[in-house]
């Protein structure tokens, strides 16, 4: 359920950063997948995620994404070190 | 055994034996790598082949006067250099001033290295009365910016040894270059095609070798401070002692000459100082119009600043043929005997 | 030696041959010999540098994993980072160091000129720099660990077909590849061969060919219109494109026939439709590089200021890019104008996009073509600083003749060579554009006809043979 959630967030993420309305993600999409989806607006959205889920990212963790639903993993594992 | 049932078996054999190929991947490969060469040397032969019947059939252009040069010239005077001869000299000037035939042999772009190997070509055949070899003024420097006299050659290179010598000396590897049959004719298929037609003839007034220029140079004369003085080549300076000792042992009146160049006399090439010291050791005459104020004092007759257009060529032979005679010993055989020789 | 160097036409099938005949566990071995036999052919003295390099590549990512605290990592990478930086410093820049320290202390009005070293620029060194602090830095991220064997990292680095250009190769991709069996794959022997005979096509045919009229102009703006100025800064992108892809073909190519697989470096990037997309294809494994270790954690650390973050990250990344490719001010200038370039791009990248749909150009033909045209031009522009022409006198010389000189035709030394460049780069863009938007489609080398096939191979041979330029001097010669 949580993941949902989260998911839901990024989902408006994406279509604020990659400017596109009509994005809609799942745990499967990768960069490809999102046409605007580069090395330039990717550092823009970490921003915009670590920002909303108030956490900060490691370079290295950064790196090592391969799709949404890594991503997804990596906010919870900073969220419960939060709490 | 009868006929028929050895080819059988042969077969048979063939068979076997394709088959046991196929089993190793890397034989396989290696098998179907002898049909490529195969084809890549049937190919090479045939187009080398069609290219050389081409390459010897032209009947005008630059590959023509190569040809010229190396094969077909008979006249007892020849004019050798790079395009300072071929833009400078006019035969037919000579002819009627010293009364034998003459015809220009020189060749854009290439230097000593080229005049020399054709020179060997030249004298295989028979013994020219009197050679000019007009000077550049980069003639015997490190000076990158000519081309290579041994890609002009290629062609020659299996029919004609005493140019084989020269051209080895510069490049080891070419007798395995030369495998290839096409090689030679690299890229000339353009300049071949183009030969072939009649239009060819119209792209550009050759005369006996002599190409003359029609523009007139609008800059005024270079500081010749400014110029580059590119310091002298051992190799070339070697081949050019080799050329005038050729021409001492064959018999030969040669004359060495500085062609004019449009630049203020604060210039000395270092080409042409060596060339005059080394002409001076052998006993040969070397004329030195590069700083001539006869020319330089007329910029009506330089095409651009190393070359004169047909009016400069016209009075730089006039004056060359007039350096002839005055030394002429051997003018005062008839010329008949000059011709038949 | 080079891959162009006559010597290599016998040095390759010999090494293939030898690297076949000899058992599973000799053959990465073998080719560590023969990398070090190539790279000596050119100056025994290189080697030296090569294996100093190697001996740092090989000690401090073993040191770097040996560490236990990340603060002790991290000095060990530090030092490691400086250690193999210097040689490339030193042999690139010392040139132009020695110069401004000896004009900086003449304006001081002392005279103390350095001594002056002979100058060899070891080749490669650029390349095989980068390979290696790319190991180091990924052993200190542990994505990969470190090497034990002192044979492989060696071979990594002096790996012939990529020593001497590129590709700029990972020690994860390569590593394991070496230290498998490298048995005898046929497909992949075959689709090397082609490869290295393509990248021989670009290299004779279309660079060398179009480098003798650029150097033909370039060496003498001053005695050229601007017509012919236009030209050769227009045909400039297809020479180095012919002659670095060309090479990369044949360094892949090399590869691919011992069985390894070493990654793309061009992608046909005269199809790309804006500058990042040229730079998704131009050089890939330089940008790669440049990408994982300098933007992205530039960019990382400015991420909190969004869009300005980015662009200063693609600056400093492209300047880095520039001074990579040569110590002067005009490469600086070069890396800057792609840097202004790119982040145009990012920064109006959304109203581009809604212009676009607006519009609904994105699929009219005529939009893609004239983009494609307009990054070439971008590109070739920005060219002029990036090495077309010497320095930047020239560099003002050629722009005020683009601009300001129209008389006179364009120059062409005879229809013979204008012809042979048409041919050349006609035949190089329909194999693209085949590639490109058709490649479900056979080409003649993949027919199933053998003899079609092997007829094909022959006449690109062929047309290597008759159209190659193997010896530049052949032509270099001017009139004025």
């Amino acid at each position: 359920m949580q993941r949902k959630i989260i998911e839901n967030q990024l989902t408006e993420i994406f279509r604020d950063v990659f400017g596109d309305r009509s994005i809609v993600i799942n745990d499967g999409t990768t960069a490809e997948d999102i046409g605007a989806w580069d090395s330039l607006s990717h550092m823009i959205m970490i921003g915009d995620v670590e920002k909303k889920f108030n956490i900060k990212l490691k370079l290295r963790e950064i790196n090592k994404l391969k799709n949404v639903s890594a991503l997804i993993d990596l906010i919870l594992a900073h969220e419960v070190q939060l709490i | 055994m009868n006929r028929s049932s050895f080819i059988f078996n042969f077969k048979l054999v063939l068979k076997q034996y394709l088959e046991k190929i196929k089993r190793n991947r890397f034989y396989y490969f290696l098998a179907k790598a002898v049909l490529l060469v195969s084809i890549v040397v049937l190919m090479d032969a045939a187009l080398g082949d069609v290219m050389h019947y081409y390459y010897f059939k032209q009947k005008s252009g630059w590959i023509y006067e190569t040809n010229y040069a190396v094969e077909k010239s008979t006249e007892p005077l020849l004019i050798f250099g790079s395009s300072t001869a071929t833009h400078d000299c006019e035969p037919k000037i000579f002819e009627s001033q010293l009364n034998i035939p003459a015809y220009n042999v020189g060749k854009d772009g290439h230097l000593i290295y080229y005049e020399y190997a054709v020179l060997k070509a030249v004298l295989k055949r028979y013994h020219p009365k009197i050679i000019i070899l007009v000077f550049d003024d980069d003639e015997l420097s490190q000076n990158q910016v000519f081309s290579s006299f041994v890609a002009t050659l290629l062609p020659y290179y299996e029919t004609h040894p005493e140019i084989r010598v020269v051209m080895d000396s510069k490049d080891e590897n070419l007798k395995y270059k030369l495998l290839s049959k096409t090689y030679p004719y690299n890229s000339l298929i353009f300049t071949i095609l183009m030969g072939t037609t009649e239009a060819n003839k119209k792209r550009q007034v050759i005369v006996d070798g002599y190409v003359p220029l029609f523009k007139k140079w609008k800059e005024k004369i270079r500081d010749g401070k400014l110029h580059t003085n590119h310091p002298l080549d051992s190799g070339k300076i070697a081949t050019y002692k080799l050329f005038v000792q050729e021409c001492i042992n064959s018999g030969i009146n040669l004359f060495v000459i500085a062609a004019p160049i449009f630049m203020s006399p604060n210039y000395s090439s270092n080409s042409v100082i060596a060339g005059q010291i080394i002409a001076k050791e052998y006993g040969v005459k070397f004329l030195d119009f590069s700083k001539d104020t006869s020319i330089l004092n007329h910029q009506e007759f330089f095409a651009d600043m190393a070359h004169l257009n047909n009016v400069g060529a016209s009075f730089l032979s006039l004056k060359v043929a007039d350096s002839i005679k005055s030394y002429s010993s051997l003018l005062t055989e008839p010329s008949s005997v000059l011709i038949t020789r | 030696m080079t891959f162009t160097s006559f010597n290599f036409l016998f040095f390759f099938p010999a090494v293939i041959i030898i690297f076949y005949a000899l058992p599973y566990g000799w053959r990465w071995k073998f080719i560590l010999f023969a990398s070090y036999f190539f790279y000596i052919s050119l100056k025994p003295v290189y080697a030296a540098i090569l294996i100093g390099i190697t001996i740092i590549t090989y000690l401090f990512p073993i040191l770097i994993e040996k560490a236990v605290s990340q603060k002790r990592k991290k000095k060990i990478l530090i030092y490691n980072v400086i250690l193999i930086l210097l040689p490339l410093v030193f042999f690139k820049y010392f040139d132009v160091i020695n110069t401004s320290l000896v004009n900086l202390l003449k304006g001081l009005n002392l005279h103390f000129p350095f001594p002056e070293i002979p100058f060899f620029m070891p080749l490669g060194i650029s390349y095989y720099t980068f390979m290696s602090l790319s190991y180091s830095i990924d052993v200190y991220n542990e994505e990969i660990g470190a090497e034990k064997k002192f044979g492989i990292v060696a071979l990594f680095l002096a790996f012939f077909p990529t020593v001497l250009s590129g590709p700029i190769e990972r020690a994860g991709n390569m590593f394991p590849q070496f230290k498998s069996t490298l048995e005898f794959n046929y497909d992949k022997f075959v689709y090397g061969l082609q490869l290295m005979l393509w990248g021989y096509f670009m290299k004779f045919v279309i660079a060398n060919r179009i480098g003798v009229y650029n150097k033909n102009i370039f060496d003498n703006t001053i005695r050229h219109n601007g017509h012919s100025v236009t030209v050769a800064v227009l045909l400039y992108p297809i020479q180095v494109y012919a002659d670095l892809a060309g090479y990369s073909f044949i360094a892949i190519g090399a590869a691919r026939v011992m069985g390894i697989d070493v990654m793309q470096n061009f992608k046909r990037p005269f199809f790309a439709t804006s500058m990042s997309a040229f730079w998704r294809r131009w050089h890939i494994s330089l940008i790669k590089w440049l990408t994982d270790y300098i933007y992205m954690p530039l960019s990382y650390s400015f991420r909190k200021y969004k869009m300005a973050g980015i662009v200063t990250a693609l600056m400093i990344t492209f300047i880095i890019s520039g001074i990579w490719h040569g110590a002067a001010l005009t490469f600086v200038i070069w890396g800057t104008l792609q840097g202004i370039f790119l982040s145009v791009e990012a920064i109006t990248n959304k109203n581009k996009k809604a212009f676009v749909k607006t519009y609904n150009l994105g699929d009219r033909r005529w939009y893609l073509v004239l983009s494609c045209l307009f990054t070439y031009i971008l590109f070739a522009f920005s060219e002029i600083f990036g090495g077309a022409v010497a320095n930047i006198h020239s560099v003002l010389l050629v722009i005020k003749k683009i601009f300001l000189d129209f008389q006179g035709p364009v120059y062409s030394e005879s229809p013979s060579t204008t012809l042979f460049l048409i041919f050349g780069i006609s035949l190089l863009f329909l194999a693209e554009i085949k590639e490109e938007f058709f490649s479900g489609s056979h080409l003649l080398v993949n027919s199933k006809n053998v003899l079609v096939r092997h007829i094909s191979y022959s006449v690109i041979i062929m047309i290597i043979l008759l159209a190659g330029v193997f010896d530049e001097s052949q032509f270099i010669y001017f009139q004025f």
